[in-house]
């Protein structure tokens, strides 16, 4: 029976665990000793390393976090590995962590910078590299160990698909991101892409993708938590009454739910809901 | 200890917010009884130890939520206290927080946040040279910033680990000084592991006001915690349970749900415990959690749901290492079990091959040994998973990777 189980854990280990270890994960820093111990932790185990805030990690299917440190005379660098299930998971988290007003730096996907750290996505993992120590990591090392902690990653560049069906004009920028579960607190939305529009910017625009029968059962579920008179069918979009989340307009495009929050101007809304549709290939 | 029952001071309530969460739960258990949530709810108060502080027994956890909407909804339902902390988000929580409640009265709702200074080992609890009183002020004042508020209600040393973090006299200095400026009106610490010792301390110290420490019924040191929670809520230490679910799923494929309204029962029926911070991240949640106040008392099912739970002696090893002297062979049993959960929790094979061949690599580590002499805490049948995960040691690691 192990056998049997060992055997197809261990194709299926060959198929989707592509990783060579630790050793694998890390660069070489010229000038900088790795430590030996490296640590992995598990979902088992992330609050050991970051408390309650592993809650929010776990939430976007967070799979292993692996650490190391760099030394050099007294100063320390922290490389952490943050992977997640998807490239679209590490970005939720990556963006739900995210300081829009901290300097971009070209590193990874969505890099920046703050007074000693460097953040960035790359593929399936949330990089934070951080320094600490009695002198302080001057910027442009700190840039070289994410640059080569990137390098050594190899993932691909890019952000999900789905960013790109929200129109740049107007959007309020790197207001993008991802919910991975409980959009607008309802357990029986999918996992949503959302950014935010207008001045002073809070008007929300949201984009669910699944299958055109599953969009039509999460309006149903929708609809069926409402009531009836909470929901006025129009043409091609639907204006609801949602007690805790104000109005919502909403429109199916196929496998696509579009949504617009925080507004009770129609009008703009359907603006926002067609330029949307427009944008769905 | 001072508890009472009283109904929600808002009939929004009422009128609104549980008419939808009715609705909401449509296809839920809760919904099916449609009399249960048209009535008021009772709402459970204790008081927090010597504080002024008197919340209703459920509270709200708000590290695994950015929807203000959501907590919103949960302040005007009821919810009074809410607990965040200065990492979660890397602060946007703290200023999802502020944005949402500088519209509010201050004294309408008790806002609780934790900071921990830098240089600080996160496993180990060990303190190195940076972790001075200063990062403990600089990092308040961020918070502070971020909530749009002058004080919070209580300030937790987050994380605290050891008796020897617990009582460092720089970290009680810095703690000091903001309660004294009255940026904190209340001092406290929060423990999610080696939780007896740390509440010992607070104790010991004559300094904290509140202990936010982890408790459930699967926690393998729960008698103990209880003991001494015990003994602080008698010196009127407030106590506040997490991590009161449990994790929310008794197997490794995280298919088989814990009952959180048993869970969360089982913590409040020690009325020592004054509230709980579970995670709340939906509406369904919300409502579920907020009526367990109708009755503490467990149900039948409730019971032996918890006896399941209990049962499914579960994946993960939490590491207390009662085992290692159990041990005739004399075998690191925990990280046995650490390569199991590696194994069969995340199929991450590589990790626990690793971790196999610096135990020593052996596929059959247990020997001649005829009888486990190891009682597992938790149950686990530690023979037969050493048994089982040590054959991967033979396994070349050219098929693992």
């Amino acid at each position: 029976m192990f056998k049997k189980l060992m055997m197809t854990n261990l194709m299926l280990a060959v198929v989707l665990y592509v990783h060579a270890g630790d050793s694998g994960l890390y660069p070489q820093i010229p000038g900088w000793k790795m430590q030996e111990e490296k640590r992995v932790y598990t979902a088992g185990d992330l609050w050991e390393l970051i408390d309650g805030a592993a809650d929010i990690f776990l939430s976007y299917y967070f799979q292993d976090l692996h650490v190391a440190e760099y030394t050099s005379k007294e100063q320390i660098i922290r490389v952490e590995l943050y992977r997640h299930a998807t490239s679209e998971n590490a970005y939720g988290i990556f963006t739900a962590e995210r300081m829009p007003d901290y300097p971009q730096v070209n590193i990874g996907s969505l890099g920046y910078k703050s007074q000693g750290v460097v953040n960035f996505m790359a593929g399936t993992y949330y990089v934070k590299i951080m320094s600490a120590g009695v002198q302080e990591v001057d910027e442009s090392t700190l840039a070289m160990v994410a640059k080569q902690v990137d390098a050594k990653l190899a993932q691909p560049v890019g952000l999900p698909d789905e960013i790109k069906l929200f129109p740049e004009e107007g959007k309020v920028y790197l207001s993008d991101n991802y919910i991975a579960q409980n959009f607008l607190g309802y357990s029986f939305f999918h996992a949503a892409f959302s950014a935010r529009y207008g001045d002073p910017g809070d008007i929300q625009l949201f984009v669910i993708r699944s299958t055109p029968e599953e969009v039509q059962k999460m309006l149903d579920q929708y609809f069926t938590m409402l009531k009836e008179d909470k929901v006025v069918r129009k043409n091609g979009y639907f204006v609801i009454n949602d007690l805790f989340n104000g109005t919502v307009f909403l429109k199916q495009q196929g496998n696509t739910l579009i949504g617009v929050l925080n507004t009770n101007n129609e009008e703009v809304a359907l603006g926002y809901l067609n330029k949307v549709a427009e944008r769905i290939p | 200890m001072g508890e009472n029952r009283n109904f929600s001071r808002r009939g929004f309530l009422r009128s609104s917010a549980i008419g939808a969460a009715g609705a909401l739960m449509g296809t839920s258990t809760l919904a099916n009884d449609s009399n249960r949530i048209r009535k008021e709810p009772v709402i459970i108060k204790r008081k927090l130890g010597k504080t002024d502080i008197d919340v209703p027994v459920v509270s709200f956890g708000v590290m695994r939520s950015d929807n203000a909407a959501l907590v919103k909804s949960a302040f005007e339902m009821g919810f009074v206290h809410f607990d965040t902390a200065n990492s979660y988000q890397e602060g946007r929580n703290e200023t999802m927080l502020g944005e949402l409640f500088k519209s509010y009265p201050r004294d309408s709702f008790v806002l609780a946040t934790k900071v921990y200074p830098d240089d600080i080992d996160r496993q180990t609890g060990a303190m190195g040279p940076g972790a001075t009183k200063e990062s403990i002020l600089t990092k308040f004042e961020t918070s502070l910033k971020r909530l749009q508020m002058n004080y919070v209600d209580i300030l937790y040393f987050h994380g605290v680990s050891t008796r020897e973090v617990a009582l460092a006299p720089q970290m009680l200095e810095a703690f000091d000084e903001l309660k004294k400026q009255g940026k904190a009106r209340y001092i406290g610490m929060s423990t999610h592991q080696n939780e007896a010792d740390v509440i010992q301390a607070a104790i010991d110290s004559n300094f904290y006001d509140v202990v936010l420490t982890a408790i459930n019924f699967k926690h393998s040191q729960a008698d103990l915690i209880k003991q001494k929670i015990a003994v602080a809520a008698e010196k009127g230490i407030g106590i506040v349970a997490m991590k009161t679910m449990a994790g929310g799923f008794m197997d490794r494929e995280r298919q088989r749900p814990i009952n959180c309204s048993a869970a969360l029962k089982w913590v409040l029926q020690d009325t020592n415990i004054h509230t709980s911070i579970p995670g709340i991240v939906a509406y369904d949640q919300m409502i579920q959690n907020f009526s367990v106040m109708e009755s503490l008392e467990l149900t039948e099912k409730e019971k032996a749901d918890l006896e399941e739970a209990k049962l499914v002696a579960g994946l993960y090893c939490d590491g207390c290492s009662q085992c290692l002297p159990q041990c005739k062979k004399k075998l690191p049993v925990h990280e046995y079990m650490r390569a199991y959960m590696y194994t069969y929790g995340y199929r991450h094979f590589d990790n626990a091959l690793t971790l196999l061949q610096e135990l020593g690599g052996s596929s059959n580590p247990c020997g001649d040994c005829r009888v486990c002499t190891v009682i597992c805490p938790k149950g686990f049948r530690v023979a037969e998973r050493i048994n089982d995960v040590a054959r991967l040691s033979d396994v070349p690691r050219e098929l693992v990777v």
